[in-house]
């Protein structure tokens, strides 16, 4: 079981950066109370999928809740000018 | 008038092909040029780079891109760039180019950019060789891109990194990250020219809009923050 504390918070931010099946700089990591907070976005729902996963792995215990969202790539519907 | 498409952070690998594909199909009725604000890839593997050049060439529209940090990741850089200019997209690091499009001519300069931060808490050259390296690093790119944008001779100009400029457009990120999101020289650098929009990427969790002290607009178009395919600006 692996404790919920800032070094295991700041552990799974490395990983997340570091780990070369993951290579996320833009997934936060928080904390409330003892579960762990994973936002951003990711482009797919597999990517979303493993990282959750790999946590869950490495960090047997913690309770995690994924607020990972899938990033949206339809077409603009607007046109800013810049004048 | 001229119609530029931007977008940064697409972080392409085999698993995300196609992902932009549909959204790039009609292009070039809505753009006259694509700019890539870097982070093309995971890893910068050039087996990703491949995939940057499926997803993001053959477009019907010009496309121009500077690197990011996770382009440099796997120490692959000169492949990653042979295979986007094979495929036809143009690299731009502390240079510039000039397109005549049909609206006019728009110049674009070009670098990755680093960090440092931003006025009353970045970094200085100073103590450590490793700090010195590493805010030394920010200020010759910072003064090789000013170069690259007051040589530019075009109707328009754009500044386009993967760094951000001003830390406006950081808001959202961890006011502590802020000197590795981006540095103030790089706005030094798009002030000292007559540059009409800056674009860049690098930040996920910033905002879109912001401004530079000399008033350049500034947009950050990482693609988490846009959360659309592409952004569009119209510049007349």
């Amino acid at each position: 079981m692996t404790r919920l504390d800032e070094y295991t918070e700041s552990q799974i931010q490395t990983m997340l950066t570091e780990d070369p099946s993951v290579a996320e700089q833009g997934i936060s990591v928080s904390r409330r109370e003892n579960t762990l907070i994973l936002s951003g976005e990711v482009l797919s729902a597999e990517r979303r999928e493993h990282i959750k996963q790999l946590v869950a792995s490495r960090f047997p215990g913690v309770n995690i809740r994924c607020e990972i969202a899938v990033s949206r790539t339809g077409e603009p519907e607007d046109v800013e000018e810049v004048s | 008038m001229i119609r530029v498409a931007a977008v940064g952070d697409v972080h392409m690998d085999a698993d995300v092909l196609g992902r932009y594909r549909p959204a790039l199909e009609h292009l070039p009725s809505k753009a006259d040029v694509l700019l890539l604000a870097g982070d093309l890839t995971r890893h910068g593997t050039t087996e990703e780079a491949e995939c940057v050049a499926r997803e993001f060439a053959d477009l019907g529209v010009p496309v121009i891109t500077v690197l990011g940090n996770h382009d440099y990741h796997s120490d692959q850089v000169e492949g990653v760039v042979k295979v986007l200019k094979n495929a036809g997209i143009q690299v731009l690091e502390c240079a510039g180019t000039v397109l005549e499009l049909p609206g006019g001519r728009l110049g674009v300069a070009g670098t990755k950019g680093f960090g440092g931060g931003f006025a009353g808490r970045c970094a200085s050259e100073f103590g450590e060789p490793e700090m010195k390296a590493f805010v030394r690093h920010t200020r010759q790119t910072a003064e090789r891109f000013g170069q690259a944008l007051r040589s530019l001779e075009a109707d328009w100009v754009i500044a386009l990194t993967h760094y951000a400029p001003v830390p406006d457009t950081l808001l959202g990120e961890p006011p502590e990250i802020y000197p590795f999101l981006g540095s103030y020289q790089l706005g030094q650098a798009i002030d000292s020219a007559p540059t009409a929009l800056a674009i860049h990427g690098h930040a996920h969790c910033g905002t879109e809009r912001g401004t530079t002290p000399g008033g350049v607009r500034v947009r950050n178009v990482a693609q988490p923050v846009i959360r659309q395919a592409y952004s569009v600006f119209q510049l007349s």
